[in-house]
């Protein structure tokens, strides 16, 4: 009796506990539901939404009051017409355009800031004044850089026509304005060498540097098998999510040129950007066709760098 | 034989060393001219800044002979705008310190909802194990795999439906997803915390919330705060997404887009407009040079594998 007694008992706080684990198993997944509700929302509406919303689009006609009606392939056609158009080549060197200007700039956007940036995590002489001042294009507007940068350009000219040398005005000169632009957004694009690359070297576990250095590891070697290969993830996330915004993203160009930029110098992005926002409406059948074109192209390419960028990895590559 | 061999790992070990030196002491020169060039940027725009008109037309790159602080004064007068405003669907001038607002309000509101919005998805991720948890880890790696898409029209379209489009509140709630931007810096950040101070907590009774909010979120503050100088920065600065999204609330970086494109017709010399820069670059500048220590500090950790 007693021992049934007490048995009885036992399973009823066996009962008790198991009421109060799934009470607060319940309580956890309400505060899931609960905290993820907006960022759930959010990505419904106004990323999976807009994403269908742009493939539709890309098959339908809009007017001024926003009326959608289908439109077939009229859109792609048009797009395709534009984009081998033998009068126009616009769209078709706006499509190299970005390509090129993404390889030339990003050698150098994703090298050298790993440099410098570890030279800053090292806090080799004046690294300390440099990091400051680096920021400078990101602190102050981009228009000021862009007006200082211009201003400069143009007045090479005038400086080497005192030596008897012709320089064209190479912002100006369809021969060189998108080497100059390229050339601007690799001279603007390595500040992330002044917060990134710093603190994620400072992120590495430190006895991997002790290590090293007891093996007589000179710094430049410790940069390459130690530093690298222990960031390398967060590289390859700088560098995927870079590529897969190729064809998108309009750069620098509207700093200099507002939306009237010469075709020589304009990127994929840029054309789209403009024709979606200065065209109004009407032209938005005909980008979001442009858009999808790209994400075809883009998204291939985008698995592509991310295979090989985690083939790269010596520390987690599978 | 073997001292011969020893000889031989030194010299080698010398050439190695003589190599790494010269490449950073390179780098470095190089890193300190780099550095250099942005400290000319901004000293020639205040060289200029102060210049008569005329001798920073023609001399651009000469020490000013005159200077004329009064530049700055004309700016500050001349910073303003006339356009047209779509929600209220009449011309309206805004003066400096409308911009100056509508700014402050959409740097710290952009930034704010940047981070809090991936934060909350990235807490949840990183801290618990839920049904569904690898699904929407996979989902927030395939949004930034995926190029961004047609967004621009079709965002515009969906705002201007939805009747949030030029609303500046409507636009800092909608603009940033849980999944997308410092996601993934945050779910590092979060995954990587000790939950000792949690279990402490849990086991004095404190609830999800109180945890998140009150043990976590502290932790999580400085790579947070860094965050935010960087993107209070990025959106101070940002004229592109008025342009696109917000023309009824231009902020500074807007009014100083507009003061360069009518520069010729409104007469408005290379010194006044290099004023007007520098007044606007006052704010960041000021952020940038106090957070020092708190950049230092962040972490900055995140691959894209799950």
């Amino acid at each position: 009796m007693k021992y049934k007694y007490k048995k009885q008992a036992l399973s009823l706080g066996q009962k008790e506990k198991r009421l109060g684990l799934m009470k607060e198993k319940v309580q956890t997944y309400l505060f899931i539901a609960v905290v993820l509700a907006w960022p759930i929302v959010q990505f419904l509406v106004f990323w999976l939404y807009t994403n269908i919303q742009s493939i539709m689009l890309a098959f339908a006609k809009v007017d001024v009051d926003l009326n959608m009606t289908f439109n077939g392939l009229n859109n792609f056609k048009a797009a395709f017409a534009d984009f081998f158009s033998k009068e126009d080549i616009s769209l078709r060197r706006a499509f190299i355009n970005s390509f090129t200007r993404y390889f030339a700039t990003n050698i150098v956007t994703y090298t050298i800031p790993i440099i410098f940036g570890f030279i800053i995590f090292k806090k080799l002489p004046l690294s300390g004044i440099a990091r400051y001042c680096v920021m400078l294009p990101s602190i102050i507007s981009s228009m000021m850089t862009s007006l200082v940068f211009e201003q400069l350009v143009h007045s090479l000219p005038k400086l080497f026509a005192g030596l008897g040398i012709v320089v064209p005005d190479m912002l100006i000169d369809p021969a060189y304005s998108f080497q100059t632009m390229t050339f601007y957004a690799m001279w603007t694009g390595c500040t992330s060498c002044a917060i990134m690359y710093p603190n994620m070297f400072n992120s590495v576990d430190s006895q991997l540097h002790e290590a090293a250095e007891i093996d007589g590891c000179t710094m430049l070697k410790e940069l390459w098998h130690v530093y690298i290969p222990c960031i390398w993830p967060t590289i390859t996330t700088f560098v995927v999510t870079g590529f897969s915004s190729i064809l998108s993203s309009p750069g620098v160009l509207f700093a200099f040129y507002g939306d009237q930029a010469p075709y020589e110098t304009a990127t994929y992005g840029y054309m789209v950007f403009v024709k979606s926002k200065f065209g109004g409406p009407t032209q938005y059948g005909y980008t979001a066709a442009l858009s999808l074109m790209g994400v075809i192209i883009v998204y291939p390419l985008t698995l592509l760098i991310k295979y090989l960028m985690e083939k790269g990895d010596r520390i987690n590559a599978s | 034989m073997r001292a011969n061999s020893l000889t031989k790992g030194e010299r080698s070990f010398k050439r190695a060393n003589i190599i790494s030196k010269t490449f950073f002491i390179t780098f470095n020169i190089l890193l300190i001219l780099y550095a250099a060039s942005f400290l000319y940027l901004v000293f020639w725009c205040l060289m200029n800044s102060v210049k008569d008109s005329f001798y920073a037309a023609y001399y651009p790159f000469r020490l000013p002979d005159k200077l004329f602080f009064s530049n700055f004064s004309y700016a500050w007068s001349k910073i303003s705008i006339t356009q047209w405003n779509g929600v209220l669907q009449k011309n309206v001038t805004y003066t400096y310190w409308n911009m100056f607002f509508y700014s402050v309000c959409f740097s710290v509101g952009m930034t704010i909802m940047s981070i809090f919005t991936p934060f909350l998805a990235a807490y949840i991720l990183a801290r618990y194990k839920f049904p569904g948890r690898n699904f929407l880890f996979s989902m927030a790696i395939f949004i930034m795999v995926l190029p961004a898409m047609a967004s621009l029209a079709s965002s515009l379209y969906i705002r201007k439906q939805l009747g949030i489009y030029d609303n500046m509140l409507f636009h800092m709630i909608t603009a940033y997803g849980g999944f997308e931007g410092n996601f993934l810096l945050l779910y590092g950040v979060a995954k990587g915390l000790s939950g000792d101070y949690a279990e402490a907590a849990k086991m004095d009774g404190a609830g999800n919330h109180t945890i998140m909010y009150r043990i976590f979120l502290p932790m999580m503050l400085p790579t947070m705060g860094a965050l935010f100088v960087i993107g209070f920065l990025g959106s101070w600065n940002d004229y592109m997404t008025i342009i696109t999204y917000l023309p009824s609330t231009p902020n500074l970086a807007y009014g100083v887009y507009l003061f360069k494109e009518n520069a010729t017709v409104n007469q408005i010399s290379l010194p006044i407009m290099l004023s007007a820069y520098l007044i606007i670059a006052l704010p960041t500048i000021i952020v940038w040079t106090c957070s020092q220590k708190l950049i230092r500090g962040m972490a900055v950790v995140g691959g894209l594998k799950g």
